[in-house]
């Protein structure tokens, strides 16, 4: 039998250290002297250089992957030349070169080396699809014209093709392209103008008028439904909301009228679009969102599209099925979701671990909980996402509804997922990493600090408050961040207890009460899940989503690197000051 | 020290120090003041921390009393008894409307009493239309289904529909019965109609009648609705020799009205097609009840079981099941089987809602039993022998009248019957299958669809996940961590651990989304390279640090620079195995890989599957164990290392059989924290695979896992529903594997640190 390292006792004889180590390797390679054969020694190497080969296959992942990521992402929205087709097939073709792929083998045919294309033509409502592919050999051909445009429509996606008209009250342009260029661009600001003063009126005036009504409305439910309507007082509220909402109504239908006319004058100022085969469409100024001449941009109007682009997609709402415009409310809802989140977790965690470790008495049942809330940190998300459905909306939410709101029954107010919820529900996923993290910190310090503060006399307290916590407060936050970090890249949990796909108000706005704990929000995790997976049109989404996915992967890693940081200076500052 | 700038006494604590020691009153008050807020932080801190701690392990609570009523049976709450019949007046048909404030009961003269189920009230006498002076003797029901037919002493077969309409009168509701003939024949003049069955396809109806007790008479009914004219039946008749079987006691038609089943005195079950022209064909006769006779018969919902009563007590129900050997490709087995009843059975009624019934025997026990899950959810004693019995129509209720007359009414508070342990882990045997199975289908298209919800499928598809990210994970983080831990150059060491640390960081969601749509096609169209990518890259990758070394006549030993040659060496494999890919694929599958494995093996390829989530779940785990690895490998002490070497071991030697042993348990601990982590990951198996939940280990299939199962049905379950707390189980399945392997896990690397101290 070898002789082997005990490692049940975990003891070496501490007379002889290597005794033990030496018979074990040398019965292990029996001749000594063969190991310096150089071929052999090559081989002994093998294993390693094995080894090193699964570590660089790691790292190559993650390299991978973060390239790809940014490549896509920051590469999606750099304007790209037009190209001008013609195929054997007769067909013209205006469009932006998508991806490039060899011919799978299923069609040998044309030979194993051809190519093809998949070109990205725009124009959905007229052709019905947006991405046609075309084989590198049909391609007859091949040119890039300098008037051809992209329109960024407010629907149907983009436009690639030409501008005819420009039609205004004061007279229609056509015939020169650069002249209809031109008026176009002429009329965009105040057709960007109209734009603002009509969504000024949907949104802001209409939509607050709306609410005032629903106020009321609820006001007289609730009147109902304490029963008793026949005592003067009551008659005279239920009166006085009743008369409120016509007066409402009044005054909407005077809005409502200023808004028809608006949007009749907006309708006046239109363009005619020409695609490359030459079929219209006409739409109005206002419904562009933007507008370029890609094959005559100059570098810096190219940098100037792409800022636009990013501008969009980072501040302003998501268009076409999420699959357009920006993620604004997605970022919106998911930095408000980690900060509720964070909010409610970091006093729990940090009183949470000053029980465990400061107050509690050492022994078996506090190890036994540590472990459990160690291990609770390992529990699957979508666990604490069913716990928070259950408990969270159905069973407080529910209660909730019943008792203080129930004027709006059977719709549920916290009844349903909502970004509460949600963050309640990564707050207790991510106590465990706070407890975990507060309590290596609390553990870090030393406990002559503690014996120094107590024999000055202070009490417990007061050691812990002004003496533990203070020095303990770098771990605290690292905590904090890795909490967030967690919560923010989290969508599991999320979307069963309030995340949609597209939320119609925010949860954060000018309203009484300002904040609306009870609404549901977006989130960029989600966002991607939608928007890359659940999308019918995934090669047009596609780019949105490496964008997003960047925006979310440069949150949760920026949060992770300043925990990292912070726990690398924190640890430098205990070993110089090792008490 | 100057980082503690709290220790350092503050301008306040400087003037307080003194005063706290002098016995002056200000600085008694403040001491009181001091111990009070000491004692109230140390109660809420206590308060506090327990409580959180309680609610954070509180979750397993509240998942197990979310499930706890799935396992509890049936209530029953007795309703309304009264007299509705005299007792020389058998009972032959009760119905009862959907809310339960009616019903109406049918005895031997042809006029339907409607009784409240409020209260005691005279009856209201509905007469059918068509049977006066007739005495009704056999009545046909199916459950769900408004049509009745009606045979009497006389020999006539009367059809029509019985149906509660609820009327308004003023703001007063009422639930009424309305009777509506349709037809009347005379199928055997004078003769009694002892049994009867009747169904209705289209123009043609079928009535099966077993008349005078012996003999079984099939007619076939054509309805012609001429244009203008008067509506004309068409009848022919012929009789079924059931005689060598046996009497018949119990006749069905199935829904197209093209087989009859009878059960005999015999014990048989005998199956007759009905062809439409010729006579009726014995296909097959099984016994049912083995030396006993068949005593009550009904079909269940959706019209496929039959569930059978025999007068040894036995209660099972009947299926036709798929068999190539049978002459008509379908052959009766008993599926389901329940408890035995003391004696007769006398009464069965299937409920319209599920897949329930009550059977009651002679001796008044009744049985709330579920077909699927063969439970028998609750047991009561009938007062006296039943002989008409139905269920309400939402199966919240039941309504029997008794030999002597009297109706007795339940109402039945059964949220959970399709649950069990074997429901849920077990084999069952549903409708329409060939044999015993593991299913998970939560929901169908139809009303009568029977819920399949065994979890074991869903717990196979989250371990098949979970062991093909770890068959790929493992090798790569183990070895990776050795080699960083033990070989690497250590300027490089921290940049890389950070690298990896931060593939930790990655949102799963991001790792779905780009396995599921951006590497799936990619390596659907590359799947050849892929299977030689484990053999291409390693060597390659080796063989040119060789051929390099070689050329630079380097030394054998570890140089700085060799894992970059090895990384170049990776990327190098990569393109080798895209290069040799397709030209393996054109010499030994003929030039498409789906195709011959199809033929070869007989597997499908989904774009989908394991190979995807393995590597996306295997891209989740990596970071984690090469983590603990890392550190477990670098906690080995130095001394035994240095032992090891200069004892003359080589590098290799000494990580394979000193460091690697030395920290087993920390590299098992990784492992464990690392499956706790696949287990639970939901967006990778969400997005990466088709989510079809299927048992089957074939790496080119997809499955579904439990978490992702519940991130898709969760949301359409509603509160308080079977599902949604079938979901809940899941959930509850989830937390306890992690919970297990992670106190595991945390519990080995407690020893390990241990151990370590030892050393």
């Amino acid at each position: 039998m070898r002789p082997r390292l005990n490692l049940t006792s975990g003891r070496i004889d501490p007379e002889r250290p290597s005794t033990l180590l030496r018979t074990l390797i040398l019965s292990w390679s029996k001749d000594e002297r063969s190991r310096r054969v150089t071929p052999r020694r090559v081989v002994s190497q093998l294993p390693i250089q094995l080894t090193g080969c699964m570590l660089a296959i790691a790292l190559l992942m993650i390299v991978g992957l973060m390239g790809l990521i940014l490549c896509q992402g920051l590469g999606t929205f750099w304007p790209q030349p037009l190209w001008e087709l013609t195929t054997s097939d007769q067909g013209r073709y205006l469009g932006l070169v998508h991806r490039r792929e060899p011919i799978p083998a299923d069609d040998h045919a044309q030979g194993a080396r051809a190519q093809r294309t998949l070109y990205r033509i725009g124009n959905r409502d007229v052709y019905e699809t947006d991405f046609v592919w075309i084989n590198d050999q049909h391609i007859l051909t091949q040119s890039r014209p300098t008037e051809a445009v992209v329109v960024e429509r407010l629907e149907w996606g983009p436009w690639y093709g030409f501008i005819s008209d420009v039609k205004t009250p004061e007279g229609t342009v056509s015939g020169n392209r650069e002249q209809v260029w031109a008026a176009l661009l002429r009329q965009r600001p105040s057709a960007r103008q109209r734009t603002r003063v009509i969504r000024r009126i949907e949104r802001r005036i209409i939509g607050d008028l709306n609410d005032e009504v629903e106020q009321h409305r609820l006001a007289i439910r609730r009147l109902e439904l304490r029963g008793r309507l026949d005592t003067p007082t009551e008659q005279r509220q239920l009166q006085r909301h009743q008369h409120a909402i016509k007066v409402l109504e009044q005054r909407y239908a005077r809005i409502a009228d200023s808004l028809g006319q608006q949007r009749a004058q907006d309708q006046a100022y239109r363009v005619v679009l020409t695609s490359i085969d030459g079929r219209q469409k006409e739409l109005p100024i206002s419904a562009i969102v933007r507008i370029h001449q890609p094959n005559r941009l100059s570098w810096c109007g190219r940098v100037a599209v792409y800022a636009d682009r990013l501008r969009e997609f980072v501040f302003d709402p998501p268009r076409e099925a999420n699959t357009e415009g920006g993620v604004a409310p997605a970022v919106f809802g998911t930095v408000l979701m980690t900060l509720l989140m964070s909010v409610a977790v970091v006093p729990l965690g940090v009183l949470g671990a000053l029980c465990l470790h400061e107050y509690a008495k050492q022994g078996p049942l506090v190890s036994g909980v540590r472990i459990a809330v160690n291990n609770l940190a390992g529990v699957p998300s979508i666990v604490f996402g069913v716990f928070g459905l259950g408990f969270f909306c159905y069973l407080i939410g529910g209660t909730i509804d019943r008792f203080v709101f129930p004027e709006r029954l059977p719709t549920p107010t916290f009844g349903g997922g909502s970004i509460l919820w949600a963050s309640l529900t990564l707050a207790l996923m991510t106590v465990p990493v706070i407890i975990v993290a507060t309590e290596e910190a609390l553990a870090a310090v030393p406990n002559g600090l503690r014996e120094a503060s107590l024999a000055c006399g202070a009490s417990k307290f007061q050691t812990v408050w002004r003496v533990v916590l203070p020095a303990a407060i770098p771990g605290v936050l690292t905590g904090t961040i890795l909490a967030m970090a967690r919560g923010a890249g989290e969508v599991a949990p999320l979307m069963i207890t309030g995340v949609v796909k597209l939320a119609p108000t925010m949860p954060l706005d000018h309203l009484w009460p300002f904040i609306h704990l009870e609404r549901k929000f977006m989130h960029l995790g989600f966002h991607i899940y939608d928007v890359g997976y659940q999308s019918t049109n995934i090669e047009a989404s596609k780019a949105m989503v490496y964008m997003t996915t960047l925006l979310l992967l440069g949150i949760v890693v920026c949060l992770n690197v300043t925990a990292m940081r912070i726990r690398g200076q924190w640890r430098q500052r205990f070993h110089s000051a090792d008490v | 020290m100057a980082e503690f700038t709290a220790l350092e006494p503050t301008p306040a604590r400087r003037q307080r120090l003194p005063v706290v020691m002098t016995g002056d009153p200000a600085a008694a008050a403040f001491r009181r003041r001091v111990r009070l807020i000491d004692q109230v932080a140390r109660t809420l801190i206590s308060i506090s921390g327990v409580s959180i701690i309680g609610a954070v392990l509180g979750i397993g609570l509240f998942l197990l009393l979310e499930i706890f009523p799935l396992f509890q049976g049936a209530r029953l709450t007795p309703g309304i008894v009264q007299p509705v019949l005299s007792s020389d007046q058998p009972a032959r048909l009760i119905v009862i409307d959907e809310q339960q404030e009616r019903v109406g009961v049918l005895g031997q003269d042809p006029v339907l009493r409607l009784f409240s189920l409020a209260r005691r009230q005279p009856p209201e006498l509905v007469p059918i239309p068509g049977l006066e002076g007739e005495r009704v003797s056999a009545v046909s029901r199916v459950i769900r289904d408004p049509q009745v037919a009606i045979g009497t002493e006389q020999g006539t077969l009367w059809t029509g529909t019985i149906q509660f309409v609820t009327q308004f009168t003023g703001s007063q509701r009422r639930v009424q019965a309305i009777v509506e003939p349709d037809f009347k024949l005379s199928v055997a003049s004078d003769h009694r109609i002892t049994q009867l069955a009747f169904r209705t396809a289209g123009e043609q109806s079928v009535a099966a009648s077993v008349i005078d007790g012996t003999q079984l008479l099939v007619t076939r009914i054509t309805t012609q609705r001429p244009l203008g004219g008067p509506v004309q039946h068409t009848q022919e008749s012929a009789r079924v020799l059931v005689e060598p079987l046996g009497h018949p006691t119990g006749v069905l038609l199935n829904e197209s009205g093209t087989q009859l089943l009878v059960g005999t005195s015999h014990g048989l079950l005998a199956r007759w097609g009905l062809p439409a022209q010729g006579p009726a064909e014995l296909i097959e006769t099984v016994p049912a009840v083995p030396g006993g006779c068949v005593t009550t018969m009904t079909y269940m919902l959706g019209n496929r079981s039959v569930a059978v009563g025999g007068s040894d007590g036995s209660v099972a129900t009947w299926s036709l099941v798929r068999d190539d050997r049978a002459a008509d490709g379908w052959r009766l087995r008993r599926i389901h089987p329940f408890p035995q009843h003391a004696s007769t059975v006398t009464v069965i009624a299937a409920s319209p809602r599920d897949k329930g019934l009550i059977s009651v025997s002679a001796d008044g026990v009744a049985r709330l039993h579920y077909m699927t899950s063969e439970r028998t959810l609750w047991q009561f004693l009938v007062p006296a022998l039943p002989t008409v019995l139905d269920m309400a129509p939402k199966a919240n209720g039941a309504v029997l009248v008794d030999h002597t007359g009297q109706l007795h009414h339940w109402l039945i508070d059964n949220p959970h019957p399709e649950i069990s342990w074997r429901a849920l882990f077990g084999k069952l045997w549903y409708e329409g299958y060939q044999h015993p199975d593991y299913i998970w289908q939560s929901s169908g298209g139809t009303d009568d669809f029977e819920p399949k919800l065994s979890l074991v499928p869903l717990v196979f598809g989250t371990l098949k996940g979970t062991c093909y990210a770890l068959l790929f994970a493992v090798p790569l983080a183990l070895f990776g961590a050795l080699y960083c831990s033990q070989f690497l150059d250590k300027r490089l060491r921290n940049p890389i651990k950070s690298a990896i640390e931060l593939m930790a960081a990655l949102p799963s969601v991001v790792l779905g989304f780009v396995a599921g749509v951006v590497l799936a096609p990619l390596v659907q169209n590359h799947i050849v390279s892929v299977l030689i990518l484990p053999v291409a890259v390693p060597a390659v990758s080796v063989g040119g640090l060789a051929l390099w070394r070689r050329l630079s006549s380097a030394t054998a030993g570890i140089h700085r620079g060799e894992f970059w040659i090895l990384a170049a060496g990776v990327v190098l494999g990569i393109m080798v195995a895209v290069w040799v890919g397709p030209v393996l694929e054109r010499i030994v599958c003929g030039g498409h890989f789906e195709g011959w494995l199809l033929r070869a093996t007989g597997m499908r390829y989904d774009q989908r599957n394991s190979l995807i989530v393995g590597w996306a779940m295997g891209f989740a785990v990596i970071p984690i164990i090469f983590t603990i690895c890392e550190d477990a490998f670098s906690a080995v002490p130095k001394h035994l290392v240095g032992a090891s070497l200069a004892c003359g071991a080589s590098a290799w030697q000494t990580a394979w059989r000193v460091v690697l042993p030395a920290a087993g348990s920390g590299v098992f601990s990784a492992i464990m924290v690392g499956f706790g982590r696949a287990v639970g990951e939901t967006m990778i198996v969400l997005m990466a695979t088709g989510n079809t939940p299927i048992l089957d280990w074939s790496i080119f299939n997809g499955f579904r896992a439990l978490s992702a199962n519940i991130a898709v049905e969760i949301p359409e379950a509603p509160y308080g529903g079977t599902l949604y707390r079938v979901l809940f189980v899941a959930a509850l399945v989830l937390f306890a594997m992690t919970f297990v392997v992670n106190t595991a896990a945390e519990l080995v690397r407690l020893h390990l640190r241990r151990q370590l101290q030892g050393l």
